[in-house]
């Protein structure tokens, strides 16, 4: 029962991140403004005060990443904002965009593709060279790799 | 930080903040952080940042529950309190605690025995 109640209130985190992050600044800012006024009273100085407060608490980002670890599923938020940020955009620059994207993609994989096919090539034309052409693999073998393809080009 | 703090034991500092809370009534963060580290004398290093995602793990449970309210010097805090499945919770894990180290308490007392 405790497992389903956890996940209900971090489904609740994940379509409400944002109320919860300005909680938790809220939050942070009292704490460390009551840690400020305490070390004061003590009689530190108040630039003192506040690192001091600062240095218990033992860095604010960090604590806000592992609350947001905690409190949702991270890499389902993450998508989530990326969806919602790109549907922020108006249609045709977010056509623009999905297009460029798109070619990224594609000429990525093509790239990676003919790296591929070349390598395989380049390693043939090695072993070719180690196993039947004698001194001349000797010379391949010590070539850079990425030579070989190029000159098969 | 003093060399000899030592640091929070994984997994039991949300059964201190449980047992801070049953004992003290509702607390907010900082005066959570503050009783732990006077409860152990001082010789826990508790990040205090490190009390929020516990915090809001344990309001997850629903073993604590949340409400705004306003601190002694009058600042808007989030006021944690105990609930009643936090207080079984509590029990059950202080049982647990105690069974586990009375076992490795034995095991410390076998060269004892032996001699």
């Amino acid at each position: 029962m405790s497992r389903v109640r956890a996940l209900l209130r971090r489904v609740h985190a994940l379509v409400r991140p944002r109320d919860i992050d300005r909680d938790l600044d809220e939050e942070i800012a009292a704490h460390l403004a009551e840690a400020e006024e305490e070390y004061v009273r003590r009689g530190l100085p108040l630039p003192g005060a506040r690192l001091a407060a600062l240095r218990d608490f033992g860095g604010v980002t960090h604590a806000r990443e592992r609350h947001r670890d905690v409190r949702s599923f991270v890499w389902l938020e993450n998508a989530w904002r990326d969806l919602r940020y790109g549907s922020s955009w108006p249609p045709c620059f977010r056509a623009r965009r999905m297009a460029q994207i798109s070619i990224a993609e594609a000429s990525r994989a093509s790239v990676a593709g003919r790296e591929v096919v070349a390598l395989r090539a380049g390693l043939q034309v090695r072993r070719r060279a180690r196993h039947k052409t004698g001194p001349l693999g000797a010379v391949a073998l010590v070539c850079p790799l990425w030579i070989t393809p190029v000159r098969l080009r | 930080m003093s060399a000899a703090k030592r640091d929070v034991l994984y997994g039991t500092l949300g059964l201190m903040i449980l047992k801070t809370l049953e004992a003290l009534g509702p607390l907010h963060g900082y005066r959570i952080a503050r009783r732990l580290e006077q409860i152990s004398g001082d010789a826990l290093a508790l990040n205090q940042g490190t009390l929020y995602p516990a915090l809001v793990r344990l309001e997850q449970l629903r073993w604590v529950s949340t409400k705004w309210g306003d601190s002694e010097t009058g600042r808007r805090v989030k006021v944690y309190a105990l609930t009643r499945a936090g207080r079984k919770q509590l029990h059950a894990e202080e049982a647990e605690w105690r069974l586990a180290a009375g076992i490795v308490d034995r095991f410390f007392r076998i060269s004892e025995d032996l001699s």
